[in-house]
């Protein structure tokens, strides 16, 4: 596709760039428009969100977090959608297994997939408003298309490979701490999250520390995840974290979702290239 | 005004969205670096300042009177499920409205004031095309640290990508919900489909607005609108309210009898209908575009007889460019007496440019390469007064700098950004690949660095809380221009000793 054009005018190796950029605009723009909305389309499907008032065909999946480095923590979570209704922990120093319900009067979901799954839908939609009967009249719009769905997508695949930095205290009274029945005990504090394809549960266990001690307190900043020693006070009293237990378990359709948002981002940035071929050919003549 | 806005903007990268005025000024929303701020509008200071974690898409600003004092608040909606409410003075957020069915992102919402009680309704399409109604109250709104606040009704209305909603201030009984592909009236009260109207295949409408009793006007994202006269079905006055309801019409489109057409715009406008609540009830459509245009349309009252649509005209435009071709005298640049060149007919262009308050000098760089370091009140008096020193030959005291070949992109004043840096450094980056360092007191050229692979776009400077070993390093930014994929970050130090300590990183966008 590139052409070795010596500095002619007039002649006719000037002409066929033309005519090759007009097929680019017309067919081959197109094409990987579609390729991009069948991808983005199987992604979508991934994420399974039923139209409203169909809620009895949410996806019910039980995840089984496996056991942390020293088989301290197993975690079974039962999840229905983007929301967790039963979990069951399991750790080491007790032999007992911890259960708890949350909450059928309160809602909780990992906001991460929900936005991503937004994120999807608004480069769908961008997609969908230049099908097989838009006429592209130059190469600037398809590069604002293509600036805007890659835009989406790469906000969708943050929201998946960023999960939120919270302090100890937002970790302590966020939405989640509220969801259990039976209340969690005071001395544990959970947080779920979503990393690139895994979902991630982490256990903290707290230890109050005495009015007088002789330990010098400095709260802990935000994180995605605190280490043992972190410190924090919340409501008069001082907290510091003893243990904190990591499990996580790959998603596989997650896995497949940030695939499908890396083949679509190099979709986009292969069509700009092309675009790009004939701007430099022409030295930014407006095209 | 406009001349105030111009320059706080400059400051700030583009990418402004989402900006309403207020009972104290105008609050603009950033949403790259999801800043939000309150301009005074007399005077252009930015009075409140504030770094949100979520991303808003839209704001609009709510007043009430409580008693006799006045209170302000800013409903902001984003790409989180639920709709914000934040204090307009001290832009902090206050509490939420929430949904408890099917929480999702909000795509658009429109406050309804009521007339009579004191409770205002808050009505919001969720982007999964759920209706959702929240009830807000004065006395609620007082307190501190409130519970999440519920909504009233989630009713499904398959609205999907819902572009805006506004309510009928004409017949209070009505809403107007445009999609992308469609719009719809629902009945305000129980909130069911009257009528719903197709686009044609290129159209994609973004908004809409009642303009009468009987009309509305729905503009397009290439930035065509067009009037339509409202089926009876969905008139509250006519005897025909309410009879298209359970029958599925989507054939029948009502009579278009005006349309602003042929508007070709690549970046899709904002476009605002206005109604003036005082005499004399202008109804206008106002349209503001990407290349600074700022067009009016004045919208008639009365229905046309032809059975084609009337095209309106245009009825003011003006564009910034024109507004700034027709100022006399034409303003000058600042330096222009230094940059003038014999036989030329205009002055060097100035490319780049920093403000050191600490100095009093304002550092221009050019487009042939040099930099100029003037004194700043010096410069200004030269254009602003007129005086002796008209007289004296270059004047005003400068130093130049010569080092860049081409073109200079980017000036800065490491010291000025933080004070970890040495004072006497200045960097500047420019079209012929390079950075270089300079002395500001003496006019020397520290060092100069070449390895860069195309065009320097801009100078940063890393934050406070960086990593030790960035600690005093300026980060050039710049785009490789051939292969637009790549963005290199490349460190540098900027040290007392002479040593300089080198870093190079390659960052892929993918």
């Amino acid at each position: 596709m590139l052409y070795l054009v010596l500095s002619c005018n007039s002649s006719p190796l000037v002409q066929m760039p033309e005519e090759e950029f007009n097929w680019l605009l017309k067919e081959e723009v197109h094409a990987v428009l579609k390729q991009l909305q069948d991808v983005l389309k199987e992604a979508s499907r991934r994420f399974c969100m039923p139209s409203p008032g169909l809620e009895s065909q949410l996806k019910q999946e039980n995840f089984i977090l496996g056991s942390s480095t020293y088989g301290t923590l197993r975690c079974c979570l039962f999840m229905l959608g983007f929301s967790p209704q039963d979990i069951n922990l399991k750790i080491a120093k007790s032999s007992q297994v911890l259960h708890f319900q949350f909450r059928e009067d309160k809602q909780w979901k990992l906001q991460q997939i929900q936005d991503a799954r937004n994120h999807v839908n608004q480069a769908l939609q961008l997609l969908s408003s230049r099908d097989e009967t838009y006429h592209f009249k130059t190469g600037a719009e398809v590069n604002k298309l293509m600036d805007a769905v890659m835009l989406q997508l790469t906000r969708a695949r943050n929201r998946l490979t960023t999960p939120a930095s919270m302090t100890l205290p937002e970790l302590a009274t966020s939405g989640l701490m509220k969801m259990f029945t039976p209340p969690m005990p005071g001395d544990a504090m959970i947080n779920f999250y979503i990393n690139l394809s895994k979902l991630c549960l982490t256990v903290y266990q707290l230890h109050v520390l005495p009015p007088n001690t002789t330990k010098n307190f400095r709260p802990a900043g935000s994180s995605v995840l605190h280490n043992p020693g972190a410190m924090f006070e919340l409501n008069n009293n001082r907290f510091e974290v003893s243990h904190v237990h990591k499990v996580e378990c790959v998603v596989p359709w997650l896995n497949d979702t940030l695939v499908f948002f890396t083949i679509s981002l190099q979709l986009c940035q292969q069509l700009k290239d092309k675009i790009s071929v004939f701007s430099s050919f022409w030295n930014y003549r407006p095209f | 005004m406009i001349f105030s806005l111009w320059s706080i903007s400059v400051c700030h990268s583009a990418h402004w969205t989402s900006g309403t005025f207020t009972n104290i000024g105008f609050t603009l929303y950033h949403v790259v670096s999801r800043e939000m701020c309150l301009w005074d509008v007399n005077d252009g200071r930015c009075i409140e300042f504030t770094k949100l974690a979520c991303a808003h898409t839209g704001i609009q600003f709510y007043q009430f009177t409580i008693g006799t004092e006045k209170e302000g608040r800013l409903l902001c909606n984003g790409h989180y499920p639920e709709i914000l409410v934040v204090d307009a003075t001290s832009l902090e957020v206050l509490y939420s409205l929430v949904s408890k069915i099917c929480p999702d992102w909000i795509s658009s919402m429109s406050i309804i004031r009521s007339h009579r009680t004191q409770e205002d309704t808050v009505v919001a399409v969720s982007v999964t095309g759920i209706l959702k109604v929240w009830i807000i109250t004065a006395e609620v709104s007082k307190m501190q640290d409130l519970d999440p606040v519920f909504e009233e009704e989630s009713k499904p209305i398959y609205c999907q990508g819902c572009q805006s909603i506004s309510f009928c201030s004409f017949t209070q009984s009505s809403l107007l919900v445009v999609c992308s592909k469609y719009w719809r009236v629902f009945d305000a009260g129980d909130y069911s489909l009257l009528c719903s109207v197709a686009s044609e295949s290129d159209q994609s409408w973004t908004g809409g607005e009642f303009v009468a009793a009987d009309k509305v006007i729905i503009w397009t994202e290439d930035g065509c609108s067009y009037i339509y006269k409202l089926p009876a079905s969905c008139l509250s006055a006519s005897e025909h309210f309410r009879s298209d309801i359970g029958k599925t019409k989507e054939g029948s489109i009502p009579p278009l009898i005006y349309k602003i057409a042929e508007r070709l715009l690549i970046c899709p406008p904002v476009t605002r209908f206005f109604f003036g609540r005082r005499e004399p009830f202008h109804k206008l459509l106002i349209q503001g575009d990407s290349a600074g245009r700022l067009s009016l349309w004045s919208v008639p009252d009365s229905t046309p007889r032809q059975t084609a649509a009337t095209c309106l005209q245009v009825s003011s435009t003006i564009s910034l460019q024109e507004a700034f071709d027709k100022l006399k005298p034409v303003s000058a640049g600042i330096i222009d007496q230094l940059s003038v060149l014999p036989g030329k007919e205009e002055p060097i262009k100035v490319t780049a440019s920093v403000y050191i308050p600490s100095q009093g000098r304002l550092v221009c760089g050019r487009e042939d390469g040099s930099i100029i370091l003037v004194p700043a009140t010096q410069t200004a008096i030269v254009q602003l007064l007129q005086g002796e020193h008209m007289l004296r030959r270059g004047w005003p005291p400068h130093r130049t700098l010569r080092g860049h070949r081409n073109k200079v992109t980017c000036v800065l004043y490491p010291y000025q950004v933080s004070a970890r840096y040495d004072q006497r450094s200045l960097v500047s980056g420019g079209v012929d690949f390079s950075v270089i360092v300079w002395d500001i007191f003496t006019g020397e050229m520290k060092h100069i660095f070449c390895v860069h692979g195309g065009e320097i776009t801009q100078l940063i400077v890393p934050p406070e809380n960086c990593s030790v070993r960035l600690g005093t390093s300026v980060l050039s930014l710049l785009l490789e221009s051939r292969t637009p994929q790549s963005i290199s970050f490349q460190t540098f130090s900027v040290r007392n000793e002479d040593k300089c300590v080198f870093v190079l990183m390659f960052f892929d966008l993918l």
